[in-house]
């Protein structure tokens, strides 16, 4: 009986780490898709905008305070990043230059509240200033909503980071004048 | 419903039978017809992976 006992813990530990190598993965592909996401938006709705400091956010494989990730959680990170990312793009859409400038993420991100309002606002900014966008907008919010702490932790880090250093994003006034 | 999803849907259902996290494999599926062809064919790549390796080590 007992022979047959050891195998199934070894089975079930050995599927295990199988299935995190996998989660892994897909956690690398979502920090990619969005990047990409947020990177093709920007360069169509506010040339200019140096994004690449905040697309390469969701791909970080730490919190801003150094907490390591495992694959759930980079894949939720890089979810809502991509989701915060994609959703200020959108915002400075339209916007003059200077008043984009003088904004800010900080400042955008800083007076954002996440929860039902926030999505029906980020889902119909969208539908009018990037349709291609809005569906990934929608289900990626859908599936981030219950995930209150976690938004509030890359919310405050994003504001972080570009506090402490803004010219990680920035805007270039001349490019595309 | 084309070749590709229907082949995710049911990848993810067996997943998901055998207890991956549902809630993430139900958003790729919702965000996949968000993806461009590369894009979907990694995602639908990595699950049926997964999902060899799986029966493989039971």
């Amino acid at each position: 009986m007992r022979m047959e006992m050891e195998p199934a813990f070894e089975t079930d530990t050995e599927t295990e780490v199988a299935m995190e190598g996998f989660r892994e993965e897909r956690a690398e592909m979502l920090q990619d898709i969005t990047k990409r996401k947020i990177a093709e938006t920007a360069l169509l709705l506010t040339p200019g905008l140096d994004i690449a400091a905040l697309a390469t956010f969701a791909a970080r494989g730490e919190t801003f305070v150094g907490k390591k990730l495992d694959a759930r959680e980079r894949l939720n990170y890089a979810a809502i990043a991509g989701f915060l990312g994609l959703f200020y793009v959108l915002q400075l859409s339209g916007m003059e230059k200077e008043a984009i400038a003088a904004r800010g993420i900080a400042a955008t991100l800083g007076t954002m509240e996440f929860g039902p309002d926030l999505l029906e606002k980020a889902s119909a900014l969208a539908r009018e200033r990037m349709p291609s966008a809005a569906s990934f907008m929608e289900k990626t919010g859908d599936f981030i909503k219950d995930k209150q702490s976690l938004i509030e932790d890359v919310r405050r880090s994003m504001i972080e980071l570009a506090t402490n250093d803004p010219g990680l994003i920035s805007l270039n006034l001349n490019e595309h004048a | 419903m084309n070749t590709r999803k229907a082949k995710l849907h049911e990848t993810i259902e067996r997943l998901i039978a055998i207890h991956e996290d549902a809630a993430e494999l139900r958003y790729w599926e919702s965000i996949f017809d968000n993806l461009s062809d590369q894009e979907q064919e990694m995602v639908l790549s990595n699950l049926e992976h997964e999902l060899a390796a799986v029966k493989e080590a039971q």
